[in-house]
């Protein structure tokens, strides 16, 4: 339409019947303007002949919001007319559109003097929306019912967020993807017996963006699967849909924060069915803890049953709290953190360096030999020096490594829930035999009884040679963390020693190749 | 050596033992056990005035709470609050309405969160004592005949705690036809539960001596009447708060409006592909334009648009930069507008006693379903 002639219109339009005045003061002396004849005049034919005789049109209203998701979750949930009588900025809806939630029970909080003061973990809503992603365009249609549910649970998902209510009765946002420091450690009562729940699990991504103009439907679709993942049932995929258009999300620099991180973070969380775990603390205890939903906690119980056999310690997160009044006691359910342990400030998803399996060397029921090279590595492999020492540390200060291919079967070809590789270590102690050939090295990896369901009886049960690839992630400076939307501004640096190696089945490499399609 | 004692509160629904004509203003507070009722937290003293405290809950219920990072909302469910009504049935007397409860009706179109005085009317000279609009009890201090059945009130709000709101009609909740005095919102002596009273769960920890230490918190929205239950019972459902937030709808079938006989168009883009209207203009009369935006823009009882009320209107349609209203108009294709404007237009009918008033909003055009745009947006 560029280029087109504008004309004028309303004299054709404006014609027969009564006389208009402009002006907002109620009934007013007519004035000698424009005259109208009434008639519903369809837009495309504004250049025809009015037809009073046309079906009148429907209308109906419908708003652009352009703010943050904090904003956006804040204006919803407290506008009630629009009148912002409270003067904070939030009650800018007409009509009943917002939820109408009295601010006083929203933990809005204000903002922190500067958005690198704010701590990744805070549950002060207007603080977390100084660090939250941009502005993003989201489009309502006010003529059909949506639940606010609907939409705050896609925001959540796609930044990282949970909602729920605070100690002190507010509801919040709350961010599970950022160190929490100090962590609370638990008390659990005694004589519980904690039985873990299975969540289902994670095994694609399906992300929609950009937006139809006309019936505000998504445009554009991506889904990623984890490579050498087929048959992914309905449960086993979420839906994400992403506010921004078609070609931002084209683009590796701005999808990155979206895209990259999301998946990074579901995978590394919802990749292998998780465990969740019910863990009862008295009911004093989880007052003056102060530990709420979203907080990250440390637990242990050396009876209770993981996929990596018997006995359990780490970080968790607070997933759901359940106050029983009579009982005194608060019933908490715990995710295991995967995103807020030290290790998890490598960023997983970059090219990393690692190492493929060349040769199992023997096997018996609890110790693996592996002929191991250096991806790309085409010198010869010098454990003292490459990537920082990593390898001659591990050795040296008998560290872990930590395998987690969330019940991926090495082959990569189906999923196998309860594998016995889920979340296992493999140790690297002063009595490895240890030798480099070339660009190889050769280790010894045990896997601890403990840790695995039965005895490892084929070399296939945890690698296949020439395909199965030890990845290490990326170690990451300070001021790579301060870029990082994964990693809060104030974490701490990866301490030298420690460090995952992610195992992955073969094809299911991940890092920046994704897998598109279905 | 500590002690917990749970409490419940229905923000903004009195004491039932006390008298109705001369209420305090005190948060009450259904607990299952004696509670010092000073030193409580400062968000149960109510105009001044501390909380009430009445032992009368029997059986505690438990109050969950789930979410997950795969689904983010979490959910508090609904919950069932049991209470022990004495054998003079006071309960049952503030809990349960009759369809002979006296009430009047609202004849304001808005009630700012501040606004002291309310016009009403009704059948009967208003008494003095409390009384309810939406889940907000008032408390009338004094009033003024102005003309038959029609009472100017000065009134204190937020009188049993409770958070003062906005109280305005609801144009998509008339009833067809609806557009006088019908209009109005009923003022009640007694709970009306459909407006949904938010209410506080509150666990008290106690020291040795009895007195509060902390407590812990969780509100929640009053679902329905409280309901009798094998005599001297009364169970209250309550809806935790993040379920009533996740659970409202954003938009309404009704603010789909049909038009009757409307003029459209004004500036016109005629190019190669035809002509499309740029700038047009849309007149909605009262009651369209009422349930369009779901904001009252007449007083109840009469029919003339309030020109302060559509300024008021389009002010607050405008306010935020960061948020545009836009206009849908399908007539077989789908047109999208941009509102731009918002205007209470008069004008004189055949009679110079016959003014005619209409709401027109100027568009402006965003996209058409066949393609055509302005400004490169699409």
């Amino acid at each position: 339409m560029a280029g087109g002639k504008v004309i004028k219109f309303l004299k054709d339009l404006f014609s027969s019947t009564g006389s208009i005045t402009g002006g907002n003061n109620g009934p007013q002396t007519p004035g000698a303007s424009m005259t109208f004849k009434e008639g519903w005049v369809p837009p495309a034919r504004a250049g025809e002949a009015v037809n009073p005789e046309a079906d009148p049109p429907k209308i109906k209203l419908r708003y652009n919001i352009h703010k943050s998701i904090a904003d956006t979750f804040l204006t919803l949930a407290v506008s009630t007319d629009g009148s912002d009588t409270s003067g904070s900025g939030y009650d800018v809806l007409v009509g009943g559109i917002g939820a109408g939630i009295p601010e006083s029970f929203i933990n809005i909080g204000s903002p922190a003097g500067s958005a690198l003061s704010v701590l990744g973990n805070t549950k002060v809503i207007k603080e977390l929306n100084q660090i939250l992603n941009p502005k993003h365009t989201y489009p309502f249609d006010l003529g059909s019912s949506v639940a606010l549910k609907d939409f705050l649970a896609n925001e959540c998902l796609a930044a990282q967020l949970m909602l729920g209510p605070l100690q002190n009765g507010k509801l919040t946002l709350k961010s599970w993807v950022h160190e929490e420091s100090p962590t609370i450690t638990l008390n659990p009562v005694n004589g519980q017996t904690v039985t873990p729940i299975r969540l289902p699990t994670l095994k694609r991504l399906n992300m929609t963006f950009g937006y139809n103009p006309i019936d505000l439907s998504p445009q554009f679709q991506r889904a990623f699967r984890w490579l050498g993942v087929s048959n992914v049932k309905p449960e086993q995929s979420q839906d994400i849909r992403l506010y921004i258009d078609g070609v931002t999300a084209a683009q590796t620099t701005e999808s990155s924060p979206y895209m990259e991180k999301l998946i990074r973070v579901y995978y590394k969380m919802f990749g292998g069915a998780p465990f969740v775990y019910p863990v009862s603390v008295s009911m004093e205890d989880y007052i003056t803890s102060g530990a709420e939903f979203g907080d990250a906690v440390t637990w242990s119980d050396p009876s209770v049953v993981t996929p990596s056999g018997i006995g359990i310690s780490g970080a968790f997160f607070i997933v759901g709290v359940d106050l029983q009044y009579e009982a005194g006691i608060v019933n908490l359910l715990l995710l295991e953190n995967k995103l807020t342990s030290q290790a998890q400030n490598q960023q997983q998803g970059f090219i990393s360096p690692g190492f493929s399996i060349d040769k199992v060397i023997d096997i018996d029921s609890t110790d693996v030999y592996l002929d191991l090279s250096a991806i790309g590595q085409t010198s010869a492999f010098d454990p003292a020096n490459d990537w920082d020492g990593f390898i001659d540390d591990m050795i040296t200060k008998g560290e872990k490594f930590q395998i987690d291919n969330y019940d991926q079967a090495p082959s990569g070809s189906k999923e196998i829930p309860g594998s016995i590789l889920a979340h296992c270590q493999i140790v690297l102690d002063g009595t490895v035999r240890y030798k480099t050939i070339g660009s190889r090295v050769r280790v010894r990896v045990r896997v601890p009884a403990a840790y695995h369901r039965g005895p490892i009886t084929r070399a296939s049960d945890l690698f296949i040679p020439g395909e199965t690839n030890l990845v290490l992630p990326t170690l990451q400076t300070a001021d790579q963390n301060l870029n990082s939307t994964l990693i809060e501004p104030n974490s701490n640096v990866l301490p030298s020693g420690q460090g995952f190696i992610n195992l992955q089945p073969p094809r299911a490499y991940f890092g920046t190749n994704f897998s598109f399609g279905t | 050596m500590t002690r917990a004692v749970f409490g419940f509160c229905i923000y903004g629904v009195g004491n039932p033992y006390e008298d109705p004509f001369s209420p305090t203003p005190a948060i009450v507070l259904y607990t299952n056990g004696e509670l010092p009722s000073t030193g409580l937290p400062t968000e149960l003293t109510n105009l001044s005035t501390p909380p009430t405290v009445l032992p009368i809950v029997s059986g505690l219920p438990g109050v969950n709470f789930g979410a997950s990072p795969r689904n983010p909302v979490g959910s508090g469910g609904t919950i069932t609050i049991r209470l022990t009504d004495d054998d003079q049935g006071k309960l049952g007397q503030l809990f349960l309405t009759d369809d002979d409860s006296e009430f009047w009706q609202f004849q304001e179109a808005k009630l700012t969160p501040t606004g002291t005085s309310i016009k009403m009317k009704g059948v009967s000279q208003p008494d003095q004592q409390a009384f309810y609009i939406g889940n907000e009890a008032f408390f009338l201090e004094g009033y003024n005949s102005s003309n038959t059945q029609t009472w100017d009130l000065d009134v204190t709000r937020g009188y049993f705690g409770g958070p003062a709101q906005v109280r305005m009609l609801a144009p998509r909740d008339y009833s067809p036809g609806e557009t006088g005095s019908g209009d109005a919102i009923l003022i009640t002596k007694k709970p009306n539960w459909d407006n949904g009273f938010y209410c506080g769960l509150y666990l008290f920890i106690l020291d040795q001596d009895g007195a509060y230490v902390s407590h812990i918190l969780r509100r929640g929205v009053v679902i329905g009447e409280p309901t009798p239950k094998e005599r001297p019972y009364y169970d209250i459902q309550v809806k935790m708060l993040e379920d009533t937030l996740a659970d409202h709808q954003i938009g309404e079938s009704s603010r789909v409006v049909s038009l009757s006989k409307k003029i459209i168009a004004e500036s016109v883009d005629v190019g190669s592909d035809g002509a499309y209207p740029l700038i047009a203009s849309l007149r909605l009369t009262r009651e369209e334009a009422e349930t369009f935006f779901n904001e009252p823009l007449h007083t109840p009882g009469q029919t003339v648009i309030i020109s302060t009320l559509v300024d008021d209107l389009k002010d607050r349609l405008f306010q935020d930069p960061d948020i545009h209203p836009q206009i849908v108009i399908e007539d077989g294709d789908t047109w999208i507008y941009d509102i731009v404007n918002l205007q209470l237009i008069t004008y004189a009918g055949n009679t110079n006693n016959n003014y005619i008033q209409f709401i027109k909003l100027t568009l402006s055009l965003v996209t058409h379903s066949e393609g055509a745009t302005i400004g490169g947006t699409s």
